[in-house]
């Protein structure tokens, strides 16, 4: 690593849970038995580049890129969906505080479409 | 088991960006990227089917259906050990055995080389490096549209891919 050089920590978890009874609480799901989590740390090489912005309308967010973050920051009404096809086929769904973060093909073409009104963020890097 | 009441899973993700800082000494440190200077992140609650048809909606469990009966070959006459992976290799392969909606997906690749997830047809855009997990709200896609594969050799994983309520 030389001075300068860019790096992205993340980390993705989840932890099913089951309710046995309607008016239980919810447990650890039994078919799973523990909370699962994974982290890695990107290395972005010496040319490496990191954007980030805000938007309110549907867009590309970036071309021929390698990570994406996606963060629904709010959502006043309708939906916000994710592409990797340029917009064609909406794969994931973002409800208000939800984040999608993962390193993507080369050949993806990364798209938000957003319905009704809310703002995302997002950073990329390459 | 009988089937739960209701199950959900709740998920999250963070995102630190940072560049390097390498001191006089020699020694590297990190500080945030000054370029997006902030983390990302985020978390919510996914309610999903609280029976999930197949015992295979999660690698811990055996990839057929609990109905021994069914497939006397499986349960009396092979020997597999279901050790909570799953093995991935170059060929395309579903997670599911059954055709269902799914609203919640998570893996993490339990191995070194890198597994490819497709959510739409052979578009293997996402990419899931060694000890690496991507976890998602699945816009309503067929569980049989959720694939996975490798370049070259072979890894395993670990996952939950359950279906729409």
């Amino acid at each position: 690593m030389a001075d300068g050089d860019k790096r992205i920590l993340y980390k993705n978890h989840c932890t099913p849970q089951e309710q046995v009874g309607s008016t239980d609480r919810y447990y650890l799901d039994s078919d799973c038995g523990r909370k699962l989590t994974g982290s890695y740390v990107y290395d972005l090489d010496s040319a490496g580049t990191t954007v980030t912005d805000t938007i309110t309308s549907s867009g590309a967010i970036g071309t021929t890129i390698d990570f994406i973050a996606v963060t629904a920051t709010s959502i006043s009404s309708g939906t916000v969906l994710i592409s990797l096809d340029g917009g064609a086929t909406s794969i994931i769904k973002l409800l208000e505080g939800e984040c999608f973060a993962s390193k993507i093909a080369s050949g993806a073409a990364p798209y938000v479409t957003i319905s009704g009104t809310a703002t995302v963020d997002y950073m990329t890097g390459t | 088991m009988a089937t739960p009441n209701d199950r959900r899973v709740v998920y999250g993700t963070h995102v630190v960006p940072q560049e390097a800082i390498v001191r006089e000494e020699g020694a590297t440190t990190y500080k945030l990227d000054a370029t997006v200077a902030k983390r990302f992140g985020g978390k919510g609650s996914v309610d999903i089917n609280s029976d999930q048809a197949v015992d295979g909606w999660t690698s811990f469990l055996s990839p057929v259906d609990n109905l021994w009966e069914a497939v006397d070959n499986v349960w009396n006459l092979d020997q597999t050990v279901w050790d909570g992976k799953r093995g991935v290799t170059i060929s395309a392969a579903a997670l599911r055995s059954d055709t269902v909606n799914i609203d919640f997906l998570y893996i993490k690749n339990l191995g070194s080389v890198e597994c490819q997830l497709a959510l739409e047809g052979d578009e293997f855009d996402i990419l899931i490096p060694g000890g690496a997990a991507v976890s998602m709200r699945v816009n309503s896609r067929s569980s049989d549209d959720i694939k996975v594969q490798t370049a070259s050799s072979t890894t395993t994983i670990e996952y939950v891919i359950a279906k729409t309520p």
